[in-house]
Parts: structure tokens; C-alpha cells; sequence
């Protein structure tokens, strides 16, 4: 690397972990449902990956790259956090204290009932189904991110979605009721 | 007795997972089982509502009041709607035209009785679906509905799908421009979709006379809600 290249690439990368900064704190919302946890997961998060750029070795993934070091990040706290505080009352009394990031959704009922339904899943299916629902991760991507095999992605996402569906079975079209066409051309 | 078909597999086929053989099979199985359909429409309704339940926070740096997610509500309308399509165009190469145009006439028979509003989506970049929207774009940008009108039709664009609206990078380009000429039809991309190509590094110039709308999930969701018929490619 190039001396020029040296000093302006922390420059530029800094440049490019801002701008996934929104993304990240919906996927840490979405994990922790806690907007301020969120954003210093976030900001540890970006903090690390500045130091550590030079690990970086293909810049198309560095989004999947700061979304491990997010479920790092997010391992860690859940760590810490076991060891002093109950966390299912924790997770139980942030889910009905916290507030949505804009006004309308908290008047959106269906909304709510979708984190809650989502903030309910055990972490790991959780982590699985909004790598692949939000960030549109492949399963060979989720697989990289969290460091498990591509199987147990699919059986988690399975499980995950399984449950997702019996939680909110009376907010989805009836199946029957759907119209469902498809055009096949010339089989 | 679609239970043959593990859940697992459908999640697949929505999350765009499923090789082509695979994906040909379940579509033969789609054809014969209404219930297994029932499952995948579902399964792509449950993965639009996660995520439609969390909206992209605004940039610290953005104008106050800017979004850049489609509005939750849409969620309502995929709820409400009886209207959804999960409309698959495929094979469109490997058969005869004959066959195909047959096809695509019934589908459109289907859209007139229904009012002739229609959104078109595509979401890959397979040359071979690339090819089956854009045929059925041009048969639906030439219908009219019961009182002659011409149909009202919206073909939007998200994920690998955006390349077929990309200056420079879509490979029809002139039939994108001969589509401008119909008056009834939009051409939109999912402005969330050119953001996440742009930060690959991608250019993303859209072609002349393609809109933008901030998320193809909210322009979907308009379109639901009022009505109109989906179709998938």
C-alpha cells in the first residue's frame, strides 16, 4: 500500500462506516428493541471497525463484515449482562418502555405486534431471520456473520419463521383467500 | 399433499435460495397444489411484514422528516388486501412463444376483470425473468380494460432486478425505451435498492423516463391498498 493510499484510507473508510450507520441500528434495534443500546452497539461497532480497517480485504463486503462485528459486539453485552441482570425481565420491561423512531408506529398496531412477535424469538433465530428478512443477506452470508453452518441457518430461519407465524396468524391474509397465479410460460 | 414440501424449501424459494432446478420444481409443484401456493404466499407475507416493522432510521444528517423506508402502514395493506398475486413468469426461454402469448393473455384476462390496474415487480436479474417482466410490460402496456381504457400499469424494480432500469448496465435497453412511450405505464426503481448499489460501488444512472420512488415495499404497499393486482416476475 501506497503511503497516499495509507493515510487516506482511513479517510475514505471512515467516510463509508458513517453511511452504514443507519442500516446497522435498524439490525441493532431489531436485536436488542432498545434504541440507545442500539446506537452504542453501533458506535462500538464503527469504533472497532476503524481500528481494524487494514482486516477488511474486499470493500463489497464491508457491510456483511461490520454486521459480524455488530453480532460480536451484541454476544459480548448479552455476556456481560447475563452475569448481573435477569435479562428476561430486562428484555420484557424495554419492550413495553421503549419507543418506536417514528410517531406512527406506535400507532401501528400491526407493527408492534411484529417486534414483539420478533423480540420473543430465541437470539439466535432472531439474529438469523433479520440478517435475511432486512439485510438481505444470502444464507452463505448469515453463515460468514455469525459463524455457524449454513444448515443451522436454515433451520433457524424455519423455526423462526414458524413461530413468527403462529404469533401473527390473525394479521396475514387468509392463505385460501389468496389469489395465487402464476404464469408459466410454455411448460 | 404438499406437506412433502418442508417449510424450510418454500423459505427458500422466497429468499431467492433455490437453484434453478430446484425452483423449476416447485413451480411444477405450485401449478397442481393451491394449498402449498397458500404456504409461499404466507411465508413472503411474513417476511414483508418484518420487514416493514423496521423502518430505515433517518440519517442524523438528513433533511428533518425524510424517510428513507416506505411507511409501515403498507403492512395494513398486504392484511387487508385480497388482492395479492404471487404471479411467477418463468421457463419464458426455453418454450415456444405460442404457448407463452396464450399464457399471458389469460393472466391478462384476469387483470381486466379486475379493474386493469397492475403492479409489475421484478426482483432478480436473470435474463430469464429480465425477459418474461418485460414481455408481459409490453402486453400489459397494450391492454385496455372493459370501457377501452388502457390499462394502468406500474413495473417497478428492486434488488438485483434494478440493473434491467440502469443506464449502461441493462442489456434491453431499447425496449425500455419503446415502454416510455405508453403513457399508462411507470417505470420505477426502489431508490432504497440504487442506495445499496451505489455503496457497492456501482453506478446506478437510471434510464431516461425511469421515476424513483423511496422503496419499492412503499410503492407496493400504495398500490395494494388501492386495489391493484400484483404480479411477481
Amino acid at each position: 500500500m501506497s503511503l497516499l493510499r495509507f493515510i487516506s484510507r482511513p479517510r475514505h473508510f471512515e467516510k463509508k462506516l458513517e453511511e452504514s450507520r443507519p442500516r446497522l441500528c435498524r439490525l441493532a434495534y431489531s436485536w436488542t428493541r432498545n434504541r440507545a443500546l442500539a446506537d452504542d452497539l453501533v458506535q462500538d461497532t464503527l469504533a472497532k471497525a476503524l481500528d481494524r480497517h487494514a482486516q477488511l480485504q474486499d470493500p463489497e463486503a464491508l457491510h456483511a463484515w461490520l454486521c459480524s462485528i455488530l453480532a460480536h459486539t451484541w454476544h459480548d453485552h448479552l455476556r456481560n449482562r447475563r452475569d448481573t441482570v435477569d435479562i428476561d425481565a430486562v428484555e420484557e420491561r424495554e419492550l413495553t418502555a421503549d419507543c418506536c423512531p417514528e410517531a406512527d408506529c406506535l400507532q401501528n398496531e400491526i407493527v408492534l405486534r411484529v417486534r414483539e412477535a420478533v423480540g420473543r424469538l430465541p437470539e439466535g433465530q432472531r439474529e438469523v431471520v433479520t440478517l435475511v428478512d432486512l439485510e438481505e443477506f444470502s444464507y452463505a452470508e448469515v453463515a460468514t456473520i455469525l459463524e455457524i453452518p449454513i444448515g443451522t441457518v436454515m433451520s433457524r430461519l424455519s423455526r423462526a419463521r414458524t413461530a413468527l407465524r403462529e404469533a401473527l396468524k390473525d394479521q396475514q391474509q387468509p392463505a385460501a383467500s389468496a389469489t395465487v397465479h402464476k404464469l408459466k410460460v410454455g411448460s | 399433499m404438499n406437506n412433502a414440501v418442508s417449510d424450510e424449501i418454500l423459505g427458500a424459494y422466497i429468499d431467492n435460495e433455490l437453484d434453478p432446478q430446484e425452483r423449476a420444481s416447485l413451480l411444477d409443484q405450485f401449478t397442481a397444489d393451491s394449498s402449498l401456493r397458500g404456504r409461499a404466499c404466507e411465508l413472503w407475507q411474513l417476511k414483508q411484514m418484518v420487514r416493514g416493522a423496521y423502518p430505515m432510521p433517518a440519517q442524523k444528517s438528513a433533511p428533518a422528516g425524510r424517510r428513507s423506508f416506505g411507511s409501515p402502514r403498507w403492512t395494513h395493506a398486504l392484511a387487508a388486501s385480497l388482492l395479492v398475486t404471487l404471479g411467477t413468469i418463468s421457463g419464458w426461454l426455453a418454450h415456444g412463444r405460442a404457448d407463452a402469448e396464450r399464457l399471458m393473455a389469460n393472466q391478462i384476462e384476469t387483470i381486466r376483470a379486475e379493474g386493469g390496474r397492475v403492479v409489475l415487480h421484478l426482483f432478480s436479474d436473470e435474463p430469464a425473468r429480465m425477459e418474461a417482466a418485460l414481455s408481459m410490460a409490453e402486453q400489459l402496456a397494450n391492454a385496455r380494460d372493459r370501457a377501452g381504457q388502457p390499462f394502468r400499469v406500474e413495473f417497478i424494480a428492486n434488488g438485483p432486478g434494478l440493473h434491467l432500469l440502469r443506464a449502461g448496465g441493462s442489456p434491453y435497453a431499447a425496449r425500455i425505451a419503446a415502454l416510455r412511450n405508453h403513457a399508462n405505464l411507470r417505470l420505477i426503481a426502489c431508490r432504497e435498492a440504487m442506495g445499496r448499489m451505489q455503496e457497492r460501488g456501482i453506478d446506478v444512472t437510471l434510464l431516461p423516463g425511469v421515476e424513483e420512488a423511496p422503496s419499492a415495499e412503499g410503492e407496493l404497499a400504495t398500490r395494494l391498498t388501492q386495489g391493484w393486482r400484483y404480479v411477481q416476475s
